[in-house]
């Protein structure tokens, strides 16, 4: 199974880094933006939607140019995993929500987390887990990833998917075209 | 980071996010390799752990970082071999 991961920084001057972290490829942010709000997302590219705010993420499910969602506050919206659920777009879990330097904080954060996968796997949504770097200091390996993915309580398998299935999706459109 | 200077920094770090049951389980040891790799040697079966404690070291002592695992075997050797392979290349 191929890994896949999503940054939000350049890291082209890097070289060999894909590889080294045990990925198949990492998306730049020219490949896949990740955006605020549904109008930034370019229509013919592939976007990530970032927000908590309920309006703008109801409208995900009907974007063509959104692939996935974050939820940045990581509330259990349960009507909207429904939506995504039908619609297959990826509920995505970004480390920087999970890991904190402080480790109460860190404890929180990963609770929270769990809750929010807990119902997405029970409403059968798609999972993803990306980096989502802003900067190179926050560039994880896959088998980070992995264990981060396993924290929130998904099983091996489960955290395993969730690397491949977005960018797999995303890779083989590419590569069709 | 210069893992004989920091390697108390990591491991106390890791004990902090680990706990003490599972950090004294998996006894890290920090092994340098060269001036920005190092090869933590822990127990059997507590490398996930161990994986997963390192990703939340963002800063040792005044210094910002990040920690990205490459490689996990059963032998040090293995390792040495497989981190002075990635720098020659």
């Amino acid at each position: 199974m191929y890994y896949f991961d999503f940054v939000m920084a350049d890291l082209s001057q890097y070289s060999r880094l894909t590889s080294k972290l045990g990925f198949r490829k990492i998306f730049s942010p020219n490949e896949v933006s990740v955006v605020k709000s549904i109008r930034a997302a370019q229509p013919s590219g592939r976007s990530i939607l970032i927000s908590s705010d309920n309006r703008e993420l109801s409208k995900s499910p009907r974007a063509g140019s959104i692939v996935g969602v974050i939820f940045e506050d990581m509330a259990v919206r349960k009507m909207l995993m429904s939506e995504l659920r039908d619609s297959g777009k990826f509920l995505v879990f970004a480390a920087w929500q999970i890991v904190s330097e402080d480790s109460t904080e860190a404890v929180a954060r990963i609770r929270k987390a769990r809750e929010l996968a807990r119902n997405a796997l029970h409403i059968g949504v798609p999972l993803a887990i990306a980096s989502l770097a802003p900067s190179i200091d926050d560039v994880y390996s896959s088998m980070q990833l992995i264990e981060m993915a396993m924290l929130i309580g998904a099983g091996e398998e489960t955290s395993r998917r969730m690397l491949n299935a977005m960018g797999e999706l995303l890779y083989d459109t590419k590569k069709k075209k | 980071v210069d893992a004989n200077l920091y390697g108390g920094d990591i491991r106390s770090r890791m004990l902090e996010f680990m706990g003490v049951p599972s950090y004294v389980d998996a006894s890290p040891r920090i092994i340098p390799v060269s001036d920005n790799v190092f090869i933590v040697r822990v127990s059997r079966n507590t490398e996930r752990q161990a994986i997963a404690a390192l990703s939340f070291i963002k800063s040792i002592g005044n210094t910002k970082l990040g920690l990205c695992t490459i490689k996990t075997s059963g032998t040090i050797k293995s390792l040495l071999k497989a981190a002075r392979s990635s720098e020659q290349r």
